[in-house]
């Protein structure tokens, strides 16, 4: 167990300066920073990638891009969402304010902690490499166009180079998640401070354990397909081919990961909205011990429901059945979590603060997309939704709904912990918004256009769902323009906002809720003088 | 702690002295709406056109902008009750508007009715905000005080800055115009643009102002007074200067009351905008589907629609550029000759575009030209200030200079309508028609400014 925590400046590593620093720290909190920086850029390139792809879906014709361009970018725009944005912004939080929770002061292996944030980078120019080749004029280098999901035969036969460099930098960055997993999960069981029992864990640690071990559990299977597929593709072998163990073997493997992954995008948020909602609601979080049941659950179940995106590929219907009812079942642990962050704000003393509004705006998406989630998991319901806008609305409504809102959540909660400075709170309301209006007229128009059985992944389209494919592509306009706000408010706030002068910028005092990552930011505060006072102090129980 | 923390954090003047964030995003957000929609009318014409609709229907369309553009101020008291809340509501119709021009080609050619009923109910929605938003924002609340104090002149719409956000927007409405084929997808995506630019400026502007301490809200009717040139576009006119309610013909009879000489150059300076009025809705689709001028920059070939947007960059460097060179030459060689020179230059356009080879450098420069009718508007205005407040009663002046107005923005609403019909017999004969018209004007301004003054006024006051 570690000992107390300790100021980092004053810290036994001393760091060197300018940008060496960066490259060669292995800070936890530095680390978190270049996990959420690396985040955003990536966030926000996969962001003009949807901007581009709604824009060519203004028209029926596909005449804005053309359908190769089409296909690139929702391709890129998939791959580059899950893998380079969501998956590391939360582990970036992760890394932040984990140790800080649980009174450790530092992650439990610190070079593999600055190891994994590095190979991200790499995957990062690997999996964009067609964009950037496309940049630079190197020609031979496309911009993959078979959809994140790499469905063979096409990812088998596909000419295209760049689809190599994709596999490459997907394994890389499976490789990266792994070793950033592990070191959570050592961390979280064995650097806790001697006060914090398994039963004092944070809701928001507890979240970030599962994840860890779903993600050592899935990734490695991600790993061996890719491996399969690019051996498939540049030595002969046969893993994927129709004799062999068929395109189907690649759809068990890749959703024998991909389902999970699933989970490991939504869990952090989940902890994060668990962690955020009782701070503004002046009350402790409604049954903590169901929502870290319902969280164990769900890292459980999410490897029996994989199945449920073959639904449509004829296997057996038995099978079919079985992943049919433990997806039902999936949706249990995910209402507990629901209703609890229902009731913790019930009769609460609820500050609607920039934080608690995209909290709010995420339990509220999230329900939208669990019950159409829930529709999509009984067979009848996706034999006629398959491949659908229905299934992009209602994925987009808890990636974009629930999960990135819960991310911008916690962005504002912890911008003062960040950056010792304040974020302007009148943008902030407008970006919320912005986005809570985008993401509703965005995704609803998809869930519309899918009802009326539009399929998804087509640069053109029958002219009757024109203008519901409009109002679709202004709500992502609208999404993209709050994003713009948000970066100023970020940039502006960061350099010139109005220095944080005393720990407690959310009042969290008052309400007992003033938890360890902003104790730790208080001692920093008050100075060396003021830290063997406050390491001395008993920490409040976590649960607050 | 009872209350949203976040905004008692601000309440608190000293936390967040400083932080402009907020409002720097919202006064972008309207300037480029303003751009954009500015874009959007301009373009307009042309739009209809590739929906299959003939030059009648688009001078219908211009004089009903005008129409509307004299008419929506006059609820100017609506938008006063509104208080403000006026910015949300009116930028929400705007944005309304431009999304019934985005949906306009579903309903297609086959029904053109329906499309040309959207395209008009759209041209409403927007103009409550062209006409009353640039007025409500120097005057009533559509901009939060706050955010006016910060950047008065970009949302007083004052000459200069919104000339340079114009050219800092155009070359991005010409660049999706030359990266997107076919031209009606193009002008699509710039109202797809514009719509959610228009709706993020109202959330904004909604968000932000529940920040508004009563008191900064209350004192925003200060700055009644018209901003020079504020209204010099061909869909914007001036016409809400004029005193509000008085009926037009009351406004004609006191205007006929005037004396001769400074009726004529009146009736001069109006032909003229009616000459203008008569053609500026179809310069777009002269270029277009007249002249078809394609042109090559950077390597790039831009069609003759995005080719129009280089003219109009033209057109405004040279209205931004000579401004300040003609009032002061005004002030070396008299008012009524720098006037009567941009009124002819404006008279002669019309013939000089239509007959024009389809040479890209020809027709640019002629737009720089027109550009010089732009620039020459303040020297204009404050020429007709001059003299209507000459020769009259003193009680009597705002009145004349107010009614002359309203008059001519009256005057001015058939004048796209007249330009339609005969541009439907001949895009030349409509072209030249409007050369007469604007050269008897000139010629009215001259006989009448040699008689008001015998020899040219040499002006002490550029305003």
């Amino acid at each position: 167990m570690a000992g107390p925590p300790t100021d980092r400046a004053t810290d036994d590593r001393e760091k060197l300066r300018g940008a060496l620093r960066w490259v060669t720290t292995v800070d936890h909190e530095d680390i978190g920073l270049l996990y959420l920086v690396f985040g955003t850029v990536a966030g926000l390139l996969g962001g003009l990638d949807a901007m581009l792809l709604r824009t060519e879906l203004l028209t029926p014709s596909a005449d804005v891009w053309g359908p190769e361009t089409y296909n690139a970018l929702f391709t890129t725009h998939g791959l580059t969402m899950l893998f380079l944005f969501a998956t590391p912004v939360a582990f970036g939080l992760a890394n932040y304010v984990v140790p800080s929770l649980i009174g450790a002061d530092e992650m439990a292996f610190p070079r593999v902690n600055a190891t994994a944030f590095w190979l991200l980078p790499a995957a990062f120019v690997l999996m964009r490499a067609g964009i950037l080749a496309d940049l630079v004029g190197v020609a031979g280098i496309d911009p993959p166009a078979t959809g994140w999901t790499l469905y063979p035969p096409l990812s088998r036969r596909a000419p295209n180079v760049d689809l190599d460099l994709v596999l490459l930098g997907l394994h890389v960055s499976g490789v990266s998640t792994l070793l950033s997993a592990g070191n959570f999960v050592v961390t979280i069981v064995a650097e806790r401070a001697d006060a914090v029992g398994w039963h004092r864990l944070d809701v928001f640690s507890w979240t970030v354990l599962t994840t860890s071990g779903l993600v050592l559990f899935a990734f490695p299977v991600l790993g061996s397909a890719v491996v399969m597929l690019l051996l498939d593709r540049n030595l002969g072998t046969t893993f994927f081919v129709v004799e062999a163990g068929g395109p189907i073997l690649w759809q068990h493997l890749f959703w024998f990961f991909g389902h999970p992954e699933v989970y490991i995008l939504a869990l952090p948020p989940m902890g994060l909205l668990s962690h955020i909602i009782p701070k503004f609601s002046g009350r402790e979080l409604f049954g903590f011990q169901f929502v870290v049941y319902s969280t164990l659950a769900i890292g459980v179940l999410a490897f029996g429901v994989w199945a449920h995106h073959m639904f449509a590929t004829g296997i057996d219907p038995r099978i079919r059945a079985s992943f049919m009812a433990v997806s039902l079942a999936i949706a249990l642990p995910s209402a507990v979590k629901t209703f609890n962050w229902i009731a913790t704000m019930w009769g609460g003393n609820v500050r609607l603060t920039a934080p608690m509004l995209f909290c709010v705006g995420a339990i509220a998406n999230f329900i939208v997309g669990g019950v159409t989630g829930v529709f999509l998991a009984s067979i009848p319901v996706d034999l006629l939704y398959h491949g659908t806008y229905y299934v992009v609305g209602h994925f987009h409504f808890v990636l974009v709904g629930m999960v990135v809102f819960a991310l911008f959540a916690a962005c504002y909660y912890w911008f003062p912990l960040l950056t010792g400075r304040l974020f302007d709170p009148g943008l902030a309301r407008a970006h919320f918004w912005l986005t809570a209006i985008g993401v509703l007229v965005a995704f609803l128009a998809m869930l519309v256009a899918g009802m009326g059985g539009l399929p998804r992944r087509m640069a053109s389209y029958p002219v009757q769902f024109a203008t519901v494919q409009q109002l679709a592509t202004l709500g992502a306009y609208l999404i993209g323009f709050a994003q713009v706000l948000w970066g100023w408010n970020m940039l502006v706030s960061w350099r010139s906002g109005q220095i944080v002068e005393t720990a407690d910028v959310w009042n969290l005092k008052e309400s007992g809720a003033f938890t360890r990552e902003w104790q730790r930011f208080e001692q920093r505060l008050e100075g060396p003088e003021s830290r063997d006072d406050a390491a001395a102090t008993p920490v409040d129980d976590e649960r607050a | 702690m009872t209350s949203d923390s976040t905004t008692e954090l601000r309440d608190d003047a000293s936390v967040f002295e400083g932080i402009v964030a907020g409002d720097a995003a919202a006064s972008v957000t309207v300037v480029a709406f303003n751009v954009t929609v500015y874009a959007a009318i301009r373009y307009a014409p042309e739009y209809l056109r590739l929906l299959d609709n003939g030059p009648i229907v688009i001078g219908l369309f211009g004089s009903t902008a005008t129409l509307l553009a004299v008419a929506v101020p006059r609820l100017g008291s609506v938008a006063d009750r509104l208080g403000s809340s006026a910015a949300p509501v009116v930028g929400a119709f705007a944005s309304i508007g431009v999304v019934c021009w985005l949906v306009v080609p579903q309903f297609g050619p086959t029904d053109g009715v329906r499309s040309v009923v959207l395209m008009f109910a759209g041209l409403a929605l927007i103009e409550s905000w062209q006409a009353v938003g640039p007025k409500t924002a120097a005057t009533i609340c559509v901009v939060p005080q706050r955010i006016r104090d910060r950047v008065p002149q970009v949302i007083r719409h004052a000459r200069t800055p919104r000339y340079v956000a114009l050219l800092a927007g155009l070359p991005v409405v010409i660049g999706l115009l030359t990266l997107i084929s076919p031209a009606i997808t193009a002008i699509q995506v710039v109202l797809g643009l514009a719509a959610a630019i228009g709706l993020t400026m109202t959330v904004l502007l909604a968000v932000l102002d529940e920040d508004e301490t009563p008191t900064a809200s209350a004192d925003s009717t200060t700055a009644h007074e018209p901003v020079d040139g504020a209204g010099d576009d061909d869909t914007m006119e001036d016409g809400w200067i004029a005193t509000p309610n008085e009926p037009i013909r009351s406004v004609l009879d006191s205007l006929r009351s005037l004396p001769r000489s400074v009726r004529q150059p009146l009736v001069g300076d109006s032909l003229v905008e009616f000459a203008v009025g008569m053609v500026s809705v179809f310069l777009v689709i002269t270029v277009t589907s007249v002249l078809r001028v394609d042109v090559t920059l950077f390597g790039q070939r831009l069609r003759p629609d995005a080719f129009f947007g280089v003219c109009l960059v033209a057109e405004m460097s040279v209205a931004l550029l000579a401004t300040g060179p003609l009032t002061r030459l005004a002030n070396r060689i008299g008012r009524e000759r720098v006037v009567a020179g941009s009124l002819l230059l404006a008279a002669l356009f019309p013939i000089a575009l239509v007959s024009a080879p389809a040479n890209p450098t020809v027709v640019a420069s002629l737009f720089a030209t027109f550009g010089l009718y732009r620039a020459g508007l303040p020297t204009r205005h404050a020429f007709i200030d001059a003299i209507t407040s000459a020769g009259d009663d003193a009680s009597d002046i705002p009145d004349a200079r107010g009614r002359y107005r309203t008059a001519r923005a009256a005057l001015r609403v058939p004048s796209a309508l007249v330009g339609g019909v005969l541009y439907a017999v001949s895009p030349t004969l409509a072209f030249g028609f409007a050369t007469v018209v604007g050269a008897v004007g000139v010629r009215e301004l001259l006989v009448g400014a040699t008689r008001l003054g015998g020899e040219p006024t040499i002006s002490t006051d550029t305003e």
